[in-house]
């Protein structure tokens, strides 16, 4: 349970307690004729109603999030709102389209309802398919319909083309073979022995970079199995408001499957350059076959390497994979807040 | 009696009337249908999986033998891993896949089954090869968690029995009725107990029917050892999970209010034992006692592997010591080799175990303080028992793990002799 849980689950179910009866308790005690009388017009009672709530929201949320965007600043690198700022702001607005969703569609649902009780038992079924059912079945959806890997079936399809070649055709020991009669050729000595390279550091080097080949292709292919899988949760959110909530708020908490990939690529491609480097200097500084212990290499070669330097992909590159999940948002709380004035429109006593 | 058998058929026949009886039904017979479906593809998948592991197995034990025959007819030149060398056999040519099979209950709840690991590849490769070969998962599939049978019974089935019997009495009492009846020779006494009665078979019948269907919808095999039995205590538990929820409708009830305020009291109660003790009980255990982290492991691990590479000639040295019937054998260069594999890895075991222990220290605290507070929430209490009796708890992974790791030293202590001895591989 985080932060997240309660303002994805327990806050809409906040809002559904405050706001089921907002018009159906007014019709059961008889006010609602007299409220009525009065000719208030339709978008204004609605709006009324829906600010009434907002403000009792407020009152819990505002110093809340107030709280923890003081303590992100604080806790931030340079101890102000640079980084945490806009990231936040968006989160913000994206948790205000969300509650706005909910209480359109509570207010309209109370003013649709012919009774308290029915009106809570709606809401509260839309409560559980949107936050319980929706997640797990639209998961269970995309894993049926995108199936990714088994680890066994992953594992063993690497194995598979690194041994026999990424096209079916090409075993390992002749791909060994081949850069053997290339440098014999290109140095034009007789034998590897000869070489003034050092062929061991070279075919590792050519190893490693058929296995890059390999792994390429098959994390190529699992990312895409894990973006169309998203893009399936992402689509669902016409059904269920809370995916769409969940997307951008893992996005802007950095936190989502995306911006775990675009880690990982870093971080492979920071192993490749080790690699190398000290594949190249093997081969560099040892000559033919030779590969005994005489290789020893100080801190120089080390300090050649750069370090790690990682950087988080910025909110716009965030912002343009969530485009759609804010859209839909939008349209959630657009279309609950029409609904909710098409309903007081027709309000009867 | 004869008036409560009347009450009870009455108000069989005002639901029988109900719209939202049926539609009920219809949601439910709809989610036990796609939750057995779910539960049914993931155990298809896990069995796929060790079918897979056990065919490689047998291939590359096939191809062993026949390699090994082939040399000791003198068909072939030696290959580059000489098949009869113990040291081939033991790290790669013979190694065996340890899987734990899906129990015959476990479509019907996933459980943790997908999160702990189903196989493990042993060979002479040091343990902690066994660790980090999960299952390739998308995070937020693991984050929403699986709809199976077991979640329909654990969050929707309570849902049902309060719809069911939240106005039970006050119903009555709202819409004028209660009084009509009470003018009749009857008292309120037997009025409720036809009522509960009614309901109370139904809700029973209802676990009876959720559990049963389940079972046969996955094609549950019954002449599995236990499977019978489990059965029949699974719909027991599903039975006492249901009587408690009604049994709090019912409670609710006789405190008198108006069906609104039932309604919210027993929607407020539901949310607490179901949503809310359940997650607060577990960040309660994750802060109390947190697990050592994998990077953790991973460090302790480079740095042992640093340190026992630096101390190699001095491991050597004592393990000589430690087996004085080595020093003999130790001269060939294989045995040598032999020798220091074994040295290495046993102190580099030695220097990562205060890792291993204190995250199982852990686990054992977490596990206690569940043991021990289960009981706040019917619904903890019941999704241990229905995993544990789909055999997808975390037990029973951990038995297995365990199992795995005696096996692994089993391996070694047949492997490591004959590796020292030199001995070939003759069959």
């Amino acid at each position: 349970m985080t932060g997240a849980t309660v303002l994805q689950l327990l806050l809409p179910l906040l809002i559904i307690l405050l706001t089921y009866d907002t018009f159906s308790a007014e019709r059961e005690l008889g006010t609602l004729r007299q409220l009525l009388s009065l000719g208030v017009p339709p978008a204004k009672l609605a709006a009324g109603k829906a600010l009434g709530i907002a403000a009792c929201l407020g009152m819990l949320l505002v110093p809340a999030a107030l709280i923890v965007a003081g303590a992100l600043a604080l806790s931030s690198e340079d101890g102000s709102f640079t980084a945490t700022g806009p990231p936040m702001a968006l989160l913000t607005a994206a948790y205000l389209l969300y509650f706005a969703a909910f209480t359109g569609v509570s207010v309209a649902v109370s003013a649709k309802a012919r009774s308290s009780r029915l009106a809570l038992l709606a809401l509260l079924g839309f409560w559980i398919f949107n936050g319980l059912i929706a997640p797990k079945a639209v998961a269970d959806l995309a894993r049926r319909a995108h199936p990714s890997p088994s680890a066994l079936e992953f594992a063993r399809g690497i194995e598979h083309d690194i041994e026999q070649g990424v096209n079916g055709h090409d075993p390992s020991d002749k791909r060994g073979e081949e850069p053997k009669q290339r440098l014999i050729k290109q140095y034009n000595v007789e034998s590897v022995d000869k070489l003034p390279v050092n062929f061991a550091g070279i075919s590792m080097q050519e190893g490693e970079e058929y296995g890059n080949r390999v792994f390429d292709k098959h994390y190529a292919a699992l990312w895409d199995t894990y973006e169309r899988q998203r893009r399936m949760h992402e689509a669902s959110a016409i059904v269920a408001s809370v995916l769409a909530a969940r997307s951008l708020s893992m996005a802007l908490a950095g936190t989502d499957v995306s911006q775990h990939v675009h880690f990982t690529r870093a971080a492979e491609d920071y192993r490749r350059l080790i690699n190398r480097e000290m594949n190249m200097d093997l081969a560099r500084i040892m000559k033919g076959s030779d590969y005994s212990n005489a290789y020893t290499r100080g801190r120089d070669l080390w300090e050649k390497i750069p370090d790690f330097d990682y950087r988080s992909p910025g909110l716009d590159w965030v912002m343009s994979h969530q485009w759609f999940s804010s859209a839909l948002l939008g349209a959630w709380a657009l279309l609950a807040c029409v609904a909710a004035y098409e309903m007081t429109r027709r309000l009867s006593v | 009696m004869r008036t409560i058998w009347l009450i009870a058929r009455h108000d069989w026949r005002m639901l029988r009337a109900e719209r939202t009886l049926w539609a009920i039904g219809l949601l439910l017979a709809i989610t036990i249908g796609y939750g057995v479906r779910n539960g049914s593809a993931w155990v298809d998948f896990q069995q796929r999986n060790i079918n897979g592991a056990l065919d490689e197995e047998r291939e590359r034990i096939g191809k062993m033998q026949r390699d090994i025959a082939d040399l000791n007819a003198g068909r072939k030149g030696a290959p580059s891993s000489d098949p009869g060398s113990p040291f081939a056999a033991g790290y790669t040519l013979a190694a065996r896949w340890a899987v734990i099979p899906p129990a015959p209950l476990s479509p019907l709840a996933i459980g943790q089954s997908d999160l702990l690991p189903y196989y493990f590849k042993v060979s002479l490769r040091s343990r902690d090869t066994l660790i980090g070969n999960d299952e390739i998962e998308n995070p937020v599939h693991l984050l929403s968690g699986c709809f199976d049978l077991a979640f329909v019974i654990i969050y929707l089935y309570p849902l049902v029995i309060l719809a069911l019997g939240f106005n039970l009495i006050s119903g009555g009492k709202e819409d004028g009725t209660l009084a009509m009846t009470l003018s009749q020779p009857v008292r309120l006494r037997t009025l409720a107990a036809g009522r509960i009665l009614f309901r109370g078979i139904y809700v029973l019948t209802l676990a009876t029917v959720l559990s049963m269907a389940g079972a046969l919808l996955a094609g549950v095999d019954f002449s599995a050892e236990g499977a019978g039995v489990r059965m029949l205590l699974w719909t027991g538990v599903v039975a006492a999970y249901g009587a408690f929820w009604f049994a709090l409708a019912v409670a609710v009830n006789a405190l008198g209010r108006s069906s609104a305020a039932n309604a919210v009291a027993l929607a407020g109660a539901w949310l607490l034992l179901v949503l809310l003790a359940p997650s607060l009980l577990n960040v309660t255990i994750k802060s109390l006692h947190p697990l050592p982290s994998r990077v953790e492991m991973i460090q302790a691990m480079r740095v042992a592997g640093d340190e026992v590479t630096a101390q190699r000639s001095k491991l050597v040295a004592k393990h000589l010591e430690d087996h004085p019937e080595l020093v003999g054998a130790s001269q060939d260069t294989m045995a040598k080799l032999a020798v220091r594999n074994v040295a290495m890895m046993e102190r580099m075991e030695d220097l990562v175990q205060p890792v291993l222990d204190r995250f199982d220290r852990q686990l054992r605290l977490q596990q206690a303080l569940v043991e021990r507070y289960r009981f706040l929430s019917p619904a903890i209490l019941t999704q241990a028992a229905l995993y544990d009796l789909a055999g997808t708890d975390a037990l029973r992974y951990q038995h297995f793990t365990k199992r795995v790791d005696a096996f692994h030293k089993e391996w070694r202590s047949f492997f490591f002799p004959l590796m020292l001895k030199n001995v070939k591989l003759t069959e």
